[in-house]
């Protein structure tokens, strides 16, 4: 699909989930670990997932490639892909659709790519195990897409190994295997976090320009709020299993809705000298010990009998939703 | 939200990566529960067989069982007569000779495999945790010992002590240990990156402490899955020299000997080597599938989560 | 003795066993501490201040320089001052789950630096040091696994407070933790260094962090301090290009400082 052939007239909606839940299956019975996601996300946007351990973040990002660790399934809800439901699809449709419709990077290039072979051809197979193409062709292609995601003298890279490449470079590599069939959404999950700070700004800047280019839908999850807004258009936060707070960059970050985004927000910011830290007191709950009402509830100042019913979705002005029963007045943040 | 209340110390338990969910581990597969049931029940009743054969050794009257020939029933074949498994070349009882020929094994196999074990842990630690100057002496001496055949020292053993089933077990350990050392060493020197050792060093711990009290209980996992191993090739290896003539002497019984014994009079019965052959493969077959199955029990590499 | 640490000309080569290549971990580096101060480390992985935290803590030693932790020169001291260490400078690590060995019980691990005390008294201790970081006594039952990231820090600080050191070296202690958490952690240790007029060395590569929170600063990049000087004034003026493009790229929250 080149650029010309997108012209969009009504963007289409790459990736879709609907009431998405996804289960563990205990030896006391199945145990849910994220309920009720609903994220809609389009041709060339960008959209930040933000949450700590125990969102359910990963596996929500792995669902949509079904890639679920064994003994996790999808419990309800669908998932979507270029407009195909794909919920309950078998291990050779998704062979099928990884690759040239939806595609993951991961946090670790070292551990995505296999050490005893050069990163091209890496490349190479990923091409040629869905195309019917000549290794020649295959090359060519994997070399132009590695210059795409900014490898320098990509023809000279190509015949390296991982080890012989600095981390972002690798994680470059892993941008142009994943693009290398140009799928129409790219799920990113914590890809720069352990890189440093000057590398972490170039592949921000890469994934950007690529989503633009070829008019592809991202969802990059991260913890890191810093890095969300520099780079996300939407932003979902989630916690304990369930999106809290959906809405553009600035909704959720300047009129801040939910009290978590809130506390998460005021631990990530910077404060004066000899300030305290702020910081949200208590830990996220397992699973199993999540509240029936607000999962929140527990470390929220704001939580009262009323939050012992399990918020619903409310909105807020123009796609801007939060499960609370008392969200922030919305004041503008300076 | 922000009150400076100290994290309550109940309930929630976090996972440790940031981006991973709560996963517990992968569902148990049926097949395997079965066999390791099987195995288990398999290697007691082995194991009963051979403490009660290691005890009837000493006991007169019982070890007279297993010596006591019969010149008129000899090469007896099994259920014949009285005698459940036949009579050898010298109408001896073939079960007593088995049970007999076990417990030798067993004390031979756990003496062994006790001491290689016990010089390996102690070399291992030595070579992997203290300074260049024992890490080197260590290292030559594993490489020596390492190429050294036991069979060699077996004989200089037999010649020094007289033959007999402790020169035996002192070549297996004086030649087996270097193995073992090699992978503590490995392990060890992993090990001692990890920061809880260095958190240790930094306590004031002295280092023979943080052996102790921190590397051997991380080396457990590795040791017990060694020792089963070695427990099982001791017990090839003593059922070799005996059938050399090196290890169990006069009318000991020893699995070796049986074969050794039954070889020479194949053309006539095939049982004996049967019979001895059959129970000393299946012991070494158990112990390394058991082996095996601690091994993988103990990966800490086994997926657990996503 | 004005100076709790003394870092002189301190610098780590590494040779690799099998190809003799050498890598410079630490290079020349030279810094004093102040009793009392909190001085931040900076640099980002492969800066060489892991190693040179390793350095100063008796872990690692130097290829060449001195260091000197209260009085006490680290690498060249006799066995009976280099034995008096741990009660003088303690450390508090990263990783909340590699720092401590996961078959030990909370209450041994904490109480493994105490010598030579009874029983009851070494338990007294841990109780009380428990207490101290926000925790209860029913922590020193538990193991590590049984506890939250954050919950382990406050065990790795006790561990380290325990022995009543005058220097604390704190590398990289809140970066494995959630961020909702990392404020609990370091306004506990800002609190503590009050309250016990600890001098810290904070190590991190997070420059907000260490702004708010330190006295003085050094920026390391590739083994060698490029820049030192007070917070605000590297924030506001860096010299040095590798700080410059730190501050750079720190990126402003709403509601936050630059």
């Amino acid at each position: 699909m080149t650029s010309e052939s997108i012209a969009v007239a009504t963007p289409e909606n790459v990736l879709e989930l609907h009431d998405l839940s996804i289960s563990f299956a205990g030896p006391h019975g199945p145990q849910l670990l994220v309920t009720g996601i609903d994220l809609a996300l389009v041709q060339g946007e960008i959209v930040s997932v933000v949450g700590e351990s125990g969102s359910g973040k990963s596996i929500t990002a792995l669902a949509c490639l079904g890639l679920l660790p064994r003994g996790l399934f999808v419990s309800g809800g669908t998932i979507s892909i270029g407009g195909v439901d794909c919920t309950d699809a078998s291990d050779s449709t998704w062979r099928k659709i990884r690759g040239p419709e939806v595609a993951m990077i991961f946090q670790d290039p070292m551990t995505s790519l296999d050490p005893c072979f050069r990163v091209g051809s890496q490349i190479v197979e990923t091409i040629r195990a869905h195309e019917d193409v000549s290794t020649k062709i295959a090359t060519r292609r994997a070399v132009d897409i590695m210059g795409a995601a900014g490898v320098p003298e990509a023809r000279q890279r190509f015949d390296q190994y991982p080890h012989e490449l600095s981390g972002g470079l690798r994680q470059r590599v892993m941008i142009a295997a994943a693009l290398a069939l140009e799928p129409k959404v790219l799920i990113a999950d914590e890809p720069t976090t352990a890189l440093d700070v000057t590398t972490q700004a170039s592949i921000i800047g890469l994934v950007q320009e690529l989503s633009r280019d070829r008019a592809m839908g991202v969802l990059w999850i991260t913890h890191d709020l810093g890095v969300v807004s520099q780079l996300a258009q939407r932003v979902v936060v989630m916690y304990a299993g369930e999106f809290v707070e959906v809405g553009s960059l600035d909704d959720v970050f300047q009129q801040t809705s939910h009290h978590y985004t809130d506390g998460l927000l005021d631990s990530a910011r910077y404060q004066a000298r000899g300030e305290r830290f702020g910081f949200i007191a208590g830990g996220v709950p397992e699973p199993a010990a999540w509240p029936a009402g607000c999962r929140f509830s527990t470390r929220c100042s704001a939580a009262d009998e009323l939050c012992n019913v399990h918020p619903g979705k409310a909105v807020f002005g123009v796609g801007h939703m939060y499960r609370c029963h008392h969200p922030l007045e919305v004041v503008t943040r300076g | 939200m922000n009150a400076a209340v100290p994290d309550p110390d109940e309930s929630t338990v976090l996972p440790s990566a940031q981006s991973s969910a709560p996963v517990a581990a992968a569902t148990p597969r049926r097949r395997s529960h079965l066999a390791d049931r099987l195995r288990l029940f398999a290697l007691m009743a082995y194991g009963l067989v051979g403490a009660f054969g290691l005890i009837a050794l000493r006991v007169p009257s019982l070890k007279r069982r297993m010596t006591d020939q019969d010149l008129s029933s000899t090469l007896l074949s099994p259920l014949s007569d009285g005698y459940l498994l036949g009579t050898d070349v010298l109408g001896r009882d073939f079960v007593w000779r088995l049970i007999g020929g076990l417990g030798v094994s067993l004390a031979v196999g756990l003496s062994a495999a006790a001491l290689s074990i016990g010089l390996g842990l102690l070399l291992g630690i030595l070579g992997g945790f203290y300074g260049r100057s024992a890490a080197a002496t260590t290292s030559v001496l594993i490489d020596l010992t390492w190429a050294f055949p036991a069979i060699l020292l077996a004989i200089v053993f037999a010649g020094w002590l007289g033959p007999g089933l402790r020169a035996v077990v002192l070549a297996l350990a004086l030649t087996g240990w270097a193995a073992f050392a090699r992978i503590v060493r490995g392990e060890v020197l992993s090990l001692r990156e990890r920061e809880f050792i260095a958190a240790a060093r930094v306590l004031g711990v002295p280092k023979r402490v943080v052996a102790v009290r921190h590397l051997i209980p991380n080396l457990i996992p590795l040791t017990l899955v060694m020792s089963v191993f070695f427990v099982a090739t001791s017990i090839v290896a003593e059922a070799g020299l005996s059938f050399l003539g090196l290890g169990a002497q006069g009318s000991t019984p020893s699995l070796g000997i049986i074969l050794s014994d039954g070889r020479d009079y194949l053309t006539v019965t095939a049982w004996p080597v049967v019979l001895a052959g059959g129970v000393l493969t299946g012991l070494v077959l158990l112990l390394n599938s058991l082996s095996d199955s601690l091994r993988d029990r103990f990966d800490p590499h086994r997926r657990h989560d996503a | 003795m004005d100076d709790s640490v003394v870092v002189e000309g301190a610098t780590k080569t590494f040779t690799s066993r099998f190809t003799s290549q050498q890598s410079v971990a630490v290079d020349d580096v030279s810094f004093r501490v102040a009793a009392g101060e909190t001085f931040g480390i900076v640099g980002e992985s492969g800066s060489g201040k892991t190693t040179l935290a390793r350095m100063i803590l008796g872990l690692v030693r130097p290829t060449s320089g001195t260091v000197i932790v209260d009085g006490v020169d680290v690498w060249a001291a006799e066995r009976a001052e280099r034995r008096s260490l741990p009660g003088r400078i303690q450390v508090v690590f990263q990783d909340p789950y590699s720092s401590m060995d996961p078959r030990m019980k909370i209450g041994r691990i904490v109480g493994q630096g105490l010598r030579g005390r009874r029983k009851h008294e070494r338990e007294a201790e841990v109780v009380r040091h428990l207490e101290l970081v926000g925790l209860t006594a029913k922590t020193a039952r538990q193991r590590p696994h049984e506890l939250s990231g954050g919950q382990r820090q406050r065990v790795a600080i006790a561990r380290a407070l325990i022995m009543n050191p005058r220097i604390l070296v704190a590398d990289e202690p809140v970066s494995a933790l959630d961020v909702s958490v990392r404020g609990q952690i370091l306004n506990l240790l800002a609190d503590l260094q009050v309250e016990y007029g600890l001098t810290t060395l904070f190590i991190s590569h997070d420059l907000g962090v260490v702004r708010q929170f330190c006295d003085q600063v050094v920026v390391m990049s590739k083994g060698q301090i490029v820049e030192r000087g007070t917070p605000d004034r590297i924030f506001d003026d860096p010299q040095d290009p590798y700080t410059a493009s730190l501050v750079a790229s720190i990126p402003l929250l709403p509601g936050g400082r630059t």
